[in-house]
């Protein structure tokens, strides 16, 4: 939306000076409260009304896929154990219905504070392995999901890291190099719900807004195109009720 | 006896969810009805610290406001995406909105004026705005503004259809969710806050550290005493129009009695901590004698709303006895079916394994078709002969908003307007629930016509415990049966 004068300066405001001004009854600052808590707490990802699962899915394939073939290219003995049971787990997660994992209890005394992950370096392996593996604590942690599905990917994530600890600099290259082969930087961000804009940058309020106004310029005419003959539809039902 | 508004409350996925009931088959039902089985009357979300004014929507949207909307008997099609999307996405959810304003139902969204529920009611495509109403403002939002969301979130949760439920059923669906969040269970819960009867503890911790944040101390307390004060209502009239023909029945009338009594106190609790921080001043939540006179009370509303949970647990059980006529009860409906996907071949064998693993592939990739609506699933079935072989065709799908454009090479769109014979099940139940459709369709003299797809429509669980639900839909010949 565009900022008022007024709604500009509650978001360079300190929290108390925020709070003091809410408790006169300004609905600007209330708003802007709650949108910084939000910020703060909230584990973005999982806001999405989309598919369970699906996100980390397509990741670890394609870190199993990109071991799969470093297996093809060098002396895999060394990595044998953990292959095995990556590749014994995989199958295992194939099985829509899970038989009970022997011998396991939920991970329950593990506190992950899972918070707002705005520098998540999606270039780095490590990284995507990381907030990997936090995605499934958290999904343990709040139990959502099946719990012994949710197992086998913290022990499938665990071997992975384990594996690439192993690789030497320039098989970790290659290894690389396969891994975004399979899937981008930035399809990884999409599918994480998350932008690609990590990076902080200090833009000038009018560079800003010279920016949106240029892109809103662009974006009338996509649309109108986009829209084809229903370019004038309208159509404005009934107003509602008091909200 | 504590005055109730009627048609306002401070929950405003509450309020966003009347003002949108009233354009359906459903604008029958009062606000504290809405609260009830919404289960927002039974919600606290609290920080153990600050007590932060960002607790009650602590939550995704789609959890506070498209699956409480289902245990309405209202289904919708929901995006909830981060901005900023490009522009072809934003094309799309454009017209998508455009669809569900065009059922004459307006959209549920977030953050329109203020982070706050409110309703998109109109579009204009010439002059590319919408027009939008929250309780900040009645007003208009150009199209390029959605991808300026101050929270950087962009949701719609617009209207598809509204079957018709029982009260039992309803009653029953409602005390899933709210027995979930009072045990502290609600799905995309942040890490700090605690919920259900756990945000009691935190609230007396709060006060006990005396950090409080005073202006979302208060804020919670107005949510929180405006919202059992429903929640005592709702209760009240259950339990007064509450049929009487069976001991059943009476058992939950008893039950619902004892709950009203229970509710009706922690509001009475509410209503006093209202007044010691009155909301947006605040008052002084930090004094030490003021924090301890507020631990006091909030113990005494934590006692009753521990029973009145207890109560829910045993009508939760009880209510499982009552016949639910939305599952396994088949029935006719002529329907259209738009969807976009990938047509494979199976032997009939393996056509259940072969089309999961299809669908899985397909989800994948399913961003490129603009349109679909996330997280249904469609399959469509229909069998026939290549030569010697029996081989059934299936599609994988999603159901889509609109016509797709750029499909790619090996994905189609389709669109069937048809007569069927329809059941919904649980998953588990699907075999049982095919059987008992062609058995009633046998007994009905109804044909099926075997031309055109099968449909198998799955949706998403509504709460954790449950599985997804899965509808059937059997084409047949319009003018076969009684």
């Amino acid at each position: 939306m565009t900022l008022t004068n007024e709604e500009a300066d509650l978001k360079c405001m300190g929290e108390a000076e925020l709070i003091e001004i809410a408790r006169t009854g300004n609905n600007d600052a209330f708003g802007e409260l709650v949108r910084r808590y939000r910020s703060k707490a909230m584990n973005w990802a999982q806001m999405l009304a989309k598919d369970n699962n699906l996100a980390e899915d397509i990741v670890q394939e394609a870190f199993i896929k990109a071991f799969m073939h470093m297996g093809t290219l060098i002396d895999a003995r060394r990595f044998q154990a953990w292959l095995r049971t990556i590749v014994r787990n995989q199958a295992m997660m194939d099985l829509r219905r899970g038989r009970l994992y022997k011998g396991e209890q939920l991970f329950s005394h593990l506190e992950t504070n899972y918070t707002s992950n705005e520098t998540i370096n999606f270039h780095d392996i490590d990284h995507i392995l990381y907030h990997l593996t936090q995605r499934v604590n958290s999904n343990i942690h709040l139990q959502y999901g099946n719990p012994e599905r949710l197992i086998m990917q913290k022990e499938m994530l665990e071997g992975l890291h384990d594996l690439l600890n192993c690789l030497t600099k320039q098989e970790r290259k290659v290894f690389e190099a396969y891994f975004f082969q399979q899937i981008s930087p930035k399809e990884i961000a999409g599918l994480f719900g998350m932008s690609m804009n990590n990076i902080y940058t200090t833009l000038s309020r009018s560079r800003i807004k010279v920016k949106r106004e240029r892109a809103r310029i662009y974006l009338r005419g996509y649309l109108k195109e986009q829209l084809g003959q229903d370019n004038s539809k309208r159509k404005v039902l009934a107003t509602p009720i008091s909200m | 006896m504590m005055q109730l508004n009627t048609v306002k409350t401070m929950t405003s996925a509450a309020q966003a969810m009347y003002a949108m009931l009233q354009y359906t088959d459903k604008k029958e039902f009062s606000l504290s009805e809405i609260m009830g089985y919404s289960s927002h009357a039974f919600r606290m979300n609290i920080h153990p610290e600050s007590v932060s004014p960002a607790g009650p929507t602590m939550f995704a949207p789609y959890e506070l406001v498209s699956q409480n909307l289902k245990t309405l008997g209202v289904y919708t099609l929901t995006k909830s995406e981060f901005t900023p999307l490009s522009n072809k996405d934003l094309a799309d959810t454009i017209r998508m909105a455009e669809a569900r304003i065009d059922t004459g139902v307006p959209i549920i969204s977030w953050d329109l004026f203020s982070p706050e529920f409110g309703l998109i009611y109109g579009y204009d495509h010439e002059q590319q705005v919408f027009y939008a109403k929250d309780m900040k403002k009645d007003g208009i939002i150009n199209y390029s503004e959605l991808n300026e969301r101050a929270s950087s979130h962009l949701f719609l949760c617009g209207f598809f259809e509204s079957v018709p439920k029982r009260t039992p059923i309803m009653f029953r669906d409602a005390l899933k969710k709210i027995i979930e969040h009072g045990d502290c269970k609600s799905p995309f819960a942040p890490y700090e806050y605690k919920h259900g009867l756990a945000g009691y503890d935190a609230w007396i911790q709060a006060f006990q550290t005396r950090k409080i944040d005073a202006f979302g101390n208060a804020y919670n307390m107005a949510v929180v005493a405006d919202a059992r004060k429903h929640a005592t209502h709702f209760l009240t009239i259950l339990s007064e129009n509450w049929g009487t023909s069976t001991k059943l029945d009476q058992q939950v009338i008893d039950g619902l009695t004892e709950a009203k009594e229970f509710y009706s106190k922690v509001a009475s609790y509410f209503d006093q901590l209202g007044k010691m921080f009155p909301f947006p001043q605040g008052g002084e939540p930090n004094d030490l004698a003021i924090s301890q006179k507020a631990i006091e009370l909030l113990q005494h509303a934590y006692e009753w709303e521990r029973k009145g949970m207890e109560v829910f647990r045993r009508l939760e059980s009880l209510l499982e006895h009552y016949a639910d006529d939305n599952y396994m009860t088949p029935y006719r409906i002529k329907r259209t079916f738009e969807f976009a996907g990938v047509k494979h071949f199976a032997q009939p064998d393996q056509i259940e394994s072969d089309a999961e693993k299809q669908m899985y592939e397909l989800m994948k990739r399913d961003n490129s078709i603009v349109s679909r609506i996330n997280n249904i699933k469609l399959f469509a079935y229909k069998s026939g002969q290549t030569g010697d072989e029996e081989k059934i065709s299936y599609v994988v799908a999603r159901p889509v908003s609109f016509k797709p454009y750029n499909l790619p090479n090996d994905m189609q769109y389709f669109k069937k307007e048809h007569n069927y014979a329809a059941i919904r099940v649980k998953m588990k139940e699907k075999k049982q629930g095919y059987e008992t459709l062609k058995n009633w369709m046998l007994q009905q003299g109804i044909e099926e016509n075997s031309n055109t797809y099968t449909i198998k429509f799955i949706r998403p669980p509504q709460h954790q415990t449950t599985e997804e639900d899965v509808e059937v839909y059997v084409p047949i010949n319009e003018n076969s049966g009684r």
